[in-house]
């Protein structure tokens, strides 16, 4: 069967984006590991002598590695699509991805957006929902709408064959949703129950709490609540699709079993004629950035574990210096091996694990450092974090070494990411939806490869580990709060809004 | 207009050749089962390595023991003294461990290049764990247990309903009855005289099974495993107690009040056929039919028609040697668990006495057919796979079979598994309410 076969290497056709260079050329600039020299398969009917268990063994001769080809259209509607083939299954993948989500609500209506998609597959067409889920299981497909503060998705995966009838289900809840009342009712009342649900979860509450915190009352930091959700009606939802629903705020990404040559004329037949005006709206780009270094509490009485933030802003992702921030904080608290969670796990005990990272959307990189901690620990964690954080600045800055070792994971892992069409895809969605230069993706190596490790510390001591943090503490307020107060940090109580709290 | 075809099963592949992992098997002097599976489209490699022993192995005093020493396989052996995360992060390498019921694996997927350094690692700590195991990491690694603990059970609403289940479904000293990630006290209690005596009884390699997936040349695996596992000890297999078959005699109805929990939730719980027994794959799609889907039986009455229930969910929860039926429901804003568990036997008894259509019958097997092909999509997948398939069946390749045991299935398969396995006489009724009484309306 075809999933015996490694894929054809797809040709790279002019005009379409450049790919990777093989990983192999990179080889200079990570000579430590990967310019050994190649050691020797030994025959098979001879038996080598016993192992040294010793030394580390020397790698085998390294594959070369390119990005699967990116082939490109557009429909008639300039609606447009770009494929990544991968012929080791009979499945397909589509998504149309927007640049509109849950930033375009109304105030007073936060979850608008994600209430409209949630609908889209509520009813479509002469369906309703329970006729498109019996229409899906009969083809054994998937169809799922979604939105995100940034973004929404339709997106269907299936086998090769039934792509075109899934294709016709997916173009139906796009171009002639219903909208039922009746289906609103219900999942109205679901969403709001659900919104409570995600509060009694310490670690999804700090998650949303401390987004609050750092955008404030812009769109990234306003939540949906029971009251906005109840607000929201049918003709909102009609007349937010209709408004924001169109072509020039889409693309269509294609991966799996079909080709560009196979898919334009189905998708064309299904999308070419969608229309509507594209509104010139950007998303705001809020952030709030705090010149002391505040702790906000929230109580979760009994609670078993304490979960910390800290964050800040640290820069856009389009800043020269971002590559040097992805690799230093890959070393303070990127993965398992960094310090941040050698020392509170590894050495301490105090958490499963504490990772930092930085996410960003249409809004600045925010920077965030975050465990879950045993409660009776909180505040020795919090010591242990800053400390970390201040010894960068002086008597243990990230080293050389350091740098080159995520450098190398880096580096390394980039083919793994690419064993499916989906996450590729995804980075060319964040590419288009994010404005980012046309060589972000095929200059992404390149980019890690030219740190300069001395570079990546002094960014990130002048961007993170000098500045002033927003640190939030979810957990046993009656155990922990006595001993965060002797921080000596202002502290402010917050409600699970993330609102504070006058005592 | 939209066209519907009726799907046919056994089509999902673009050809009829059928559903193959390819690989080759073979067993080491010492018992170690190495299986080799080449798939080239991207250059890297998955080393993944099962051990027959997981929590059901442990004794009474040391729940949590497996588990905990899956642990102390991260923090160095004889010649790698150091975190064994450290040489294969730099390589960029995804690596974990995980610890079941049944077994425990590890794996590190790497560019091929690295073949040599997982195996390399993998069999030094297979060989040479315990000369480098002190009571420091032991101790360090006893909090981070109890911290994995705390947050994937306690710190999380209806956190440890699964540990309630499985004590109250599976009895007193059955070695399903306590749950893989222990209580608190045995974790704490476990001693390094413990762990040398799990190692040299279960971690050797005649209980292991090694397999290496994708981007890699065969000789070369071949001749790499034969230098690094070649010359490990020969020792027996150990032996596994017996896991009874277990019926429950009676309807067990366990009440919980839980703070900061905002819905009422209630789970029903059977103990059911074993993983591949007969009527595992029934239970499946008796699963596809009651809520596979908006439409399906259980989710069309409590959730779209009556209201009842925000979500509702049904899975068979496969394990060796006897596994947990579980059907959850979260009661809708001003509706109680009892209406729910009403509505749901009212479902069962009619299931049971009529089965299902051929249409829910027909769409739940295409739907198991086609997730067979979406989970060849990655290696780490298929390496899991062949494993899985090799430890409990002896047989890597049994995906084929595996799927022909659905494909088979009928009507009255189905419905005589829900009257033979679901009975409501022979069950677990747990109810999760919150600690303060919610206002009933109506």
């Amino acid at each position: 069967m075809n999933a015996l076969n490694p894929p054809g290497r797809s040709l790279v056709l002019p005009g379409f984006r450049r790919p990777l260079r093989p990983l192999v050329v990179l080889g200079a600039v990570m000579l430590a590991v990967a310019c050994a020299p190649k050691a020797q398969p030994g025959p098979v009917a001879q038996p080598l002598p016993p192992v040294d268990r010793t030394a580390r063994p020397q790698p085998l001769e390294a594959q070369s590695f390119e990005l699967p080809a990116i082939h490109e259209g557009t429909l008639s509607n300039g609606l447009r699509v770009t494929v990544v083939e991968n012929h080791e299954l009979p499945l397909v993948d589509i998504r149309l991805s927007f640049d509109v989500g849950g930033w375009t609500d109304p105030p007073g209506q936060e979850g608008l957006a994600q209430a409209a998609l949630d609908m889209l597959n509520e009813g479509a067409g002469e369906l309703d929902a329970l006729g498109i889920s019996a229409a899906l299981k009969s083809l054994a497909s998937r169809l799922n709408t979604s939105a995100s503060v940034d973004g929404s998705s339709i997106h269907i995966d299936t086998l090769k064959k039934n792509l075109e009838p899934t294709l016709d289900l997916m173009a139906s809840v796009l171009l002639q949703p219903t909208f039922p009342e009746n289906e609103w009712e219900r999942l109205q009342k679901q969403r709001i129950q659900a919104l409570a649900t995600e509060k009694a979860d310490p670690r999804k509450l700090a998650r949303q709490v401390a987004r609050t915190l750092a955008y404030g009352d812009a769109y990234m930091g306003v939540q949906a609540t029971e009251e906005t959700v109840a607000g929201i009606t049918v003709a909102d939802m009609k007349a937010w699709v209709e408004q924001w629903l169109v072509p020039g705020r889409a693309m269509l990404l294609v991966g799996g079993d079909t080709t560009l040559e196979e898919i334009m004329p189905l998708l064309e037949a299904r999308f070419g004629a969608w229309s509507g005006e594209t509104p010139v709206a950007r998303p705001p780009r809020p952030s709030i950035q705090p010149d002391a270094t505040v702790v906000y509490l929230l109580d979760k009485p009994g609670a078993a574990q304490s979960v910390l933030y800290l964050q800040r802003f640290i820069g856009e992702r389009t800043d020269p210096e971002y590559p040097a921030l992805v690799l230093a904080n890959q070393a303070w608290g990127g993965q398992f091996t960094a310090r941040l969670n050698m020392n509170l796990r590894e050495d301490k005990g105090y958490t499963y694990g504490a990772r930092s990272s930085f996410g960003h959307g249409y809004a600045p990189g925010r920077w965030v450092a975050s465990a879950s901690v045993h409660t009776e620990v909180t505040r020795a964690s919090l010591d242990e974090i800053f400390r970390e954080l201040e010894e960068v600045n002086g008597e243990r800055p990230l080293t050389g070494e350091e740098i080159e070792y995520v450098r190398s994971g880096l580096i390394h892992g980039y083919p793994g990411r690419f064993e499916e069409a989906e996450p590729l895809l995804r980075e060319i969605a964040t590419v288009w939806r994010y404005g980012l230069p046309d060589d972000w993706l095929g200059g992404y190596l390149d980019r890690v490869a030219a740190v300069d490790p001395a570079q990546a510390q002094a960014v990130f001591s002048e961007r993170v580990t000098t500045q002033p943090l927003q640190v939030l503490v979810v957990g046993d307020l009656a155990v922990v709060r006595e001993d965060i107060e002797a921080l000596g940090h202002p502290v402010v109580l917050l409600d699970t809004d993330g609102k504070p709290i006058q005592e | 207009m939209m066209l519907f075809v009726l799907a046919t099963l056994g089509t999902a592949l673009a050809d009829d050749s059928g559903l193959v992992i390819p690989y080759e098997k073979y067993e080491l002097a010492n018992g170690l089962d190495v299986i080799l599976s080449e798939d080239h489209s991207v250059p890297i490699v998955q080393v993944n390595l099962w051990y027959g022993v997981g929590s059901r192995d442990e004794v009474e005093g040391r729940t949590g023991f497996a588990h905990l020493f899956e642990h102390l396989m991260f923090n160095g052996s004889e010649h790698w003294p150091g975190e064994y995360f450290e040489p294969l992060q730099e390589v960029g390498a995804r690596v974990n461990g995980t610890t079941n019921l049944d077994r425990t694996n590890y794996f590190e997927e790497v560019p091929s290049a690295y073949l040599p350094l997982a195996l390399w690692l993998e069999s030094d700590r297979m060989g040479f764990l315990l000369p480098v195991l002190d009571g420091e990491k032991l101790a360090n690694q006893q909090e981070v247990v109890r911290n994995e603990r705390r947050q994937s059970y306690e710190n999380r609403p209806y956190g440890t309903a699964w540990i309630t289940m499985l004590g109250s479904v599976f009895p007193e000293g059955h070695p399903y009855h306590h749950p893989t990630i222990g209580y608190h006290e045995d974790i704490e209690a476990a001693t390094l005289e413990d762990v040398s005596a799990f190692f040299q009884h279960w971690y050797v390699p005649s209980n292991a099974s090694l397999v290496i997936c994708g981007d890699f040349d065969p000789d070369e695996a071949k001749d790499l495993v034969d230098r690094y596992f070649g010359d490990l000890p020969v020792v027996p297999a150990p032996e596994r107690v017996e896991v009874p078959t277990w019926k429950m005699a009676e309807e067990v109805v366990v009440r919980q009040t839980e703070a900061g929990v905002p819905h009422q939730k209630v789970w029903l719980a059977w103990p059911s056929p074993a993983l591949h027994a007969e009527g595992d794959a029934a239970l499946d799609v008796v699963s596809s039919v009651l809520s596979g889907g908006k439409d399906a039986r259980l989710q069309k009455s409590l959730v779209h028609e009556k209201q009842i229930a925000q979500k509702v969910s049904a899975s068979q929860a496969s394990f060796a040697e006897g596994s947990m039926y579980i059907i959850q429901a979260t009661a809708a804003k001003g509706h109680t668990t009892e209406e729910l568990v009403v509505e749901i036997d009212r479902i069962l008894t009619e299931l049971a006495a009529e089965g299902p259509t051929e249409r829910e019958l027909t769409d739940a097997l295409v739907n198991w057919e086609a997730g067979f092909v979406r989970r060849l999509a990655r290696v780490s997948a298929k390496a899991n796979l062949l494993n899985s398939y090799n430890l409990y069946r002896g047989d890597p390749g049994f995906i084929q079979d595996d799927m022909e045991r659905y494909l088979a299935l009928t009507a009255s398969d189905v419905q005589s598994a829900v009257e033979s396995y679901l009975p409501m006489d022979g069950r677990l009724q747990l109810h999760i309410h919150p600690e303060v009484a919610e206002e009933v309306a109506e």
